[in-house]
């Protein structure tokens, strides 16, 4: 197996849906590879970093606004004139920072 | 529960809205990158989904279709910001950059020893927002809100093989623009 070979599995790697029979070959590469190596490290790290990072978070009084502005849409369904719409500005302040 | 709501139950539309709402707003905020953006969506991600209910056969999961809705308005979100541009699933995917790995340095100390919370946050949110909307998309959907590969092909429109190509591609792309910062030598991002 060669980078290119490697790169192409590396989907699959990552995700645990690797063909058993290539398993081997994949971390045999790993072992003589040090670029590939660094890869396979740092993509990871980045897909954990935006893991850990990107878990935007929604509070409960503004998701509660928020449904209440839906369901309101919904019961005057039809009648666009009526739709209310939930204002983010009249939001808490907190509910517009990231959590 | 889905049954109910298309029979005209609102009450379980609401225990739907409920269950699924942050899973929605947080999908559109991944995809805009915009807070108030993705609260907007997620009003009218419910709204098309009442509208529509008689429309849900249940060939798919209830989230998938409201994830799938929440994809084609955050992208349309986009679009109105962007007037002169197109912003599609297909926009600059054809691009190669990511798809062969350049840079080799390796991220030691763990980036997250260099930089401060707030640091790493913005450059996150920096180099993501950097990535082609249709990239950014399947990244977010697989590896930060864990829909199998299956479920983001069905949410997106695409087939299988076009999910793991983009995944791969996206991942990579990432990882190369995050190296530009967090390489272990000391050099100033790109």
């Amino acid at each position: 197996m060669n980078c290119t070979d490697f790169l192409a599995k590396l989907s699959d790697f990552f995700d645990g849906t690797i063909d058993p029979a290539l398993l081997d070959e994949v971390k045999a590469h790993l072992c003589s590879c040090h670029h590939c190596e660094v890869v396979v490290d740092t993509t990871r790290h980045t897909i954990d970093f935006y893991r850990a990072d990107q878990q935007f978070d929604l509070p409960e009084p503004v998701a509660d606004k928020l449904r209440s502005a839906i369901m309101d849409r919904c019961r005057t369904l039809g009648k666009p004139e009526k739709q209310i719409r939930f204002n983010p500005g009249t939001a808490p302040r907190e509910s517009l920072e990231k959590h | 529960m889905v049954e109910l709501a298309k029979a005209g139950d609102t009450g379980a539309f609401e225990t739907l809205v409920r269950k699924y709402e942050r899973q929605i707003f947080r999908t559109a905020q991944h995809i805009t990158q915009n807070r108030e953006d993705a609260e907007d969506i997620t009003q009218d991600v419910f709204f098309k989904a009442f509208q529509k209910l008689d429309q849900f056969q249940g060939n798919s999961k209830f989230s998938t279709w409201l994830v799938r809705i929440a994809v084609n308005e955050s992208l349309m979100r986009l679009r109105k910001r962007k007037t002169s541009k197109t912003v599609s699933m297909d926009q600059d995917v054809e691009t190669d950059e990511g798809s062969i790995p350049r840079d080799f340095a390796e991220w030691r100390p763990n980036p997250e020893q260099n930089f401060s919370q707030s640091e790493m946050g913005e450059i996150l949110r920096k180099t993501i927002a950097g990535l082609p909307p249709g990239f950014r998309t399947v990244f977010t959907l697989r590896d930060i809100e864990n829909l199998s590969t299956e479920e983001t092909a069905e949410a997106l429109g695409l087939s299988v093989p076009a999910v793991k190509s983009r995944l791969l591609r996206a991942r990579l792309q990432l990882r190369e623009r995050l190296s530009r910062y967090f390489r272990k030598t000391n050099e100033a991002p790109k």
